[in-house]
């Protein structure tokens, strides 16, 4: 009899382990049921069964109203539906939980962050920019907004892309020997790789502290200057390097002046950047007992961002480097993720 | 004399004061933290979902944390429970009002 039991006891437990998916395993006892149906509809609808599991759960372990996940959870299913990436929106979840921020503004935080990526992706969508292009390069507008760029900015400087390609069509109907076709796909392609060039720059003049206007006004004469891919890669190395030694928002108007006066970009200095740190942070000292690849990121105390010297450079270029100008400014690939 | 002070201040503003930077070793990142009077540092960053890492207290009051160098990323501290952006040279909003560093690879 005790036998009969016990066989029945583990027919009964294996069944019930075999209902249960990985969702109610991978999810706290406490998940009310409605949490787990999301979960469920989550990973439906496309997101990875980890990380939804993993969004779900990091909630309720801290805690989280009901109410409050739910919401977290739809933006998550909206973002999916809209064709945008998930993973940053579930990142500004966990960055609110590790600032031990309310649930209330983390929903918030990842609503907008939702939204600053619809933005960004229908602006490179209204580029032109192809299907495998389209995730770099709204990936790149958005990090540049939650720098700090504005959406006018972002629009301004897509307009000033879009004039140019419009531009470049009339004078491709204008020559009628061209193979069109082939012809516009390479413009496209060189429009797609302009346009991620041009809002990496402005990104990294966001980014180091530079007002929104003043990164999207000197990208935006760079473009009426007709500057292509290259070229506006340079500007960036250029910018980053240069900002080392002074004052980034100094620089990046000084950029605006002289691009407005038709400038090249081996004429803003030298560009100094391959291989050789111009990323590296701030100048505000590198020195405090760390070998000689150490780079500084302390200001000093000042708000500038390490920019502790120079500020007075009276040229363009500002920086204590001499030598190339850097005009190939190809190698490297930076900034790209 | 006074001109011999003012520049020891010099030197002093423009060497001793930076108390965030890091070091590259490969594809390794150290990132470095002068914080003397914490007890607890710890580091997050985007690279994995923001769990935070303890950071090693070195000698001086010098905390150090090593990562990954080959992506760039966002981060930030908790020193003794409460949040803490140092001073960097690339920055974010964080959405709640506050800011992040961005980390670079070199390019």
């Amino acid at each position: 009899m005790k036998k009969i039991v016990s066989i029945l006891f583990i027919m009964i437990l294996c069944s019930t382990m075999a209902y249960t998916d990985e969702v109610d395993q991978g999810l706290p006892k406490q998940t009310s049921e409605q949490l787990k149906a999301n979960t469920r509809e989550m990973i439906r609808l496309g997101v990875q069964s980890d990380d939804a599991i993993k969004m779900t759960r990091r909630m309720v372990q801290n805690r989280f109203q009901v109410e409050n996940t739910i919401q977290a959870q739809k933006i998550v299913m909206n973002a999916k539906k809209q064709g945008l990436p998930e993973e940053p929106i579930m990142n500004k979840a966990y960055e609110g939980i590790a600032k031990k921020v309310q649930a209330g503004s983390i929903v918030q935080a990842m609503e907008k962050t939702r939204a600053r990526y619809a933005y960004a992706y229908q602006k490179a969508q209204a580029l032109g920019v192809n299907k495998e292009e389209l995730a770099p390069t709204g990936n790149i507008i958005s990090e540049g907004m939650a720098a700090g760029l504005l959406n006018e900015d972002v629009d301004a400087i897509c307009d000033r892309l879009q004039t140019r390609d419009r531009l470049r069509d009339k004078e491709g109907d204008e020559d009628g020997t061209k193979d069109r076709a082939r012809d516009r796909e390479r413009d496209r392609e060189q429009l797609h790789m302009l346009a991620q060039e041009s809002f990496m720059t402005v990104r990294e003049m966001v980014r180091r502290g530079v007002p929104s206007d003043v990164a999207a006004d000197a990208v935006g004469q760079a473009l009426k200057n007709n500057y292509q891919a290259r070229e506006m890669q340079q500007l960036r190395y250029t910018f980053l390097h240069n900002a080392m030694n002074g004052d980034p928002v100094q620089l990046a108007n000084r950029y605006a002046n002289a691009l407005r006066q038709g400038a090249r970009a081996d004429d803003l200095g030298p560009a100094g950047g391959q291989g050789q740190g111009t990323s590296g942070p701030g100048s505000g000292s590198g020195s405090p007992g760390s070998g000689g690849s150490d780079s500084g990121m302390g200001g000093s105390g000042s708000s500038s961002g390490g920019s502790s010297s120079g500020g007075s450079n009276s040229g363009m270029g500002g920086g204590s480097s001499s030598g190339s100008g850097g005009s190939g400014s190809g190698s490297g690939g930076g900034g790209r993720k | 004399m006074k001109r011999l002070f003012f520049c020891s201040l010099l030197v002093f503003a423009l060497t001793g004061c930076a108390h965030h930077y890091y070091r590259t070793d490969g594809s390794t990142l150290h990132i470095f933290l002068k914080a003397p009077k914490a007890t607890s540092v710890y580091f997050a960053s985007s690279l994995d979902s923001f769990v935070l890492h303890p950071a090693q207290k070195t000698d001086s009051g010098t905390w150090v944390i090593s990562v990954n160098a080959d992506t760039q990323f966002s981060y930030f501290y908790v020193i003794d429970g409460q949040t803490n952006v140092p001073e960097c040279t690339y920055k974010e909003q964080d959405d709640f009002g506050g800011e992040n560093c961005v980390f670079i690879p070199e390019m």
